[in-house]
């Protein structure tokens, strides 16, 4: 197992470093001259490290990450996130680096990879059929879908689901989980064993800390999964479980607005996200208890061993 | 007058139990339609027809009298779907 300051894989080019990795259907290439971020970059996805592929191969994702002017360092030390030419992200402070980078290459994915529909959604697995749990604002998505992973469940995605038009199974993306503020300490005490990554404070999303995608996942990453329920939770503290099933036309509209792309696929994407609904049992889940919830969802779902 | 659906040809349904959904590829808008507004939008899909005549096939359809107040929400109806651009009034020349 790596550790957060293990020496980064990937090859050293000038005074930086070059790596090359896999995140589900996506490789992507970064160099950067911050150690201390290839070293994160390793830690969370050393075992997708793409070994195979020769310099001249391209990637899906040419990303940099880097310093900016030497002026500005002096001043209050900043870090620029670049994909291809543009750069579509301010600027960080410096100690954000690796937090800049995560939602960079979310930013890479989400306006580039329109061959899937892009729904806004954690994801897990068993079984071969998956779990999607759409993100709405509170829901706790993030935490739910650490603490699900925590109790067997495989990390298809915490914040894409990319389903494929053709089959209609959905892809993994097992990219690290941000878990932001007070989740953090949740998930360190749910799941004591959880490989969480140093915590950036006070980012522009608060206190912000990466939880590791499990190796498992990584190696099955590019195995697809069946679309078997949709699960819309909401956090409440202190909230017994209530769960609720959902009018088909409600969950339509939700996933259609909630997704990063549907109203670019047009037809494609009515289609997908028609028959996604059509196929799959949904319910809205309240919660305030992960233990409690995650045995709903075990009851729910026959997953149970019930 | 006479209605007729834009292009046709370019909705996709979808049929819930509770309402239906409705892709309109000339406008790449989606819609959620309850069942009256989905059956005008339905016959009128399959041919034009005049206000009159729509009234009186909706109201055998729905079961209920083709009196003023069901001319008058159809007419509601016919102008609320003429602004999602769904439907169209045909030329005053048309046959």
């Amino acid at each position: 197992m790596t550790r957060p300051g293990q020496r980064p894989r990937g090859a050293a080019f000038g005074r930086g470093h070059l790596l090359r990795y896999l995140n589900g259907p996506f490789s992507i290439q970064l160099s950067t001259p911050l150690a201390d971020v290839a070293r994160l970059v390793t830690w969370s996805y050393g075992a997708a490290m793409d070994d195979s592929s020769t310099d001249d191969s391209p990637a899906h994702f040419n990303v940099t990450l880097r310093h900016r002017s030497l002026p500005r360092r002096l001043l209050a030390p900043q870090v620029m996130f670049q994909a291809e030419d543009s750069r579509p992200l301010a600027p960080f402070p410096r100690d954000h680096a690796f937090a800049l980078l995560e939602w960079g290459v979310n930013w890479c994915i989400a306006t580039r990879a329109h061959q899937y529909l892009m729904l806004h959604a954690g994801a897990v697995e068993r079984d071969g059929r998956a779990l999607i749990l759409p993100a709405m604002p509170g829901s706790g998505k993030s935490t739910l879908t650490a603490a699900l992973i925590a109790r067997g469940w495989r990390l298809l995605s915490d914040e894409f689901g990319l389903l494929d038009h053709q089959s209609g199974r959905l892809h993994p993306l097992p990219r690290a989980i941000p878990l932001k503020n007070r989740s953090i300490d949740v998930i360190r005490r749910f799941w004591p064993d959880a490989d969480i990554g140093p915590v950036f404070t006070r980012t522009r999303k608060g206190d912000v800390a990466h939880l590791r995608p499990p190796a498992a996942s990584l190696i099955r990453q590019a195995e697809p999964a069946d679309p078997a329920w949709i699960l819309f939770p909401q956090y409440v503290s202190g909230s017994p479980v209530q769960i609720g099933r959902q009018p088909q036309s409600q969950v339509f509209t939700r996933l259609s607005q909630n997704a990063f792309n549907y109203n670019l696929l047009g037809a494609v994407g009515f289609r997908s996200l028609s028959a996604l609904v059509r196929d799959c049992p949904c319910w809205s889940i309240r919660y305030g208890d992960l233990d409690a919830v995650i045995a709903a969802i075990g009851r729910l779902t026959g997953t149970d061993g019930s | 007058m006479h209605w007729r659906t834009v292009n046709p040809e370019s909705l996709c349904w979808a049929q819930w139990d509770d309402a239906n959904t409705l892709f309109h590829g000339e406008t790449g808008e989606t819609h959620l339609l309850g069942e009256l507004p989905a059956a005008v939008v339905q016959l009128l899909s399959g041919a034009a027809r005049s206000e009159a005549s729509l009234c009186a096939e909706l109201a055998a359809l729905c079961e209920t009298a083709n009196d003023g107040p069901w001319r008058q929400r159809i007419a509601a109806l016919l102008s609320q779907l003429e602004t999602l651009e769904l439907i169209e009034p045909l030329p005053a020349d048309t046959p």
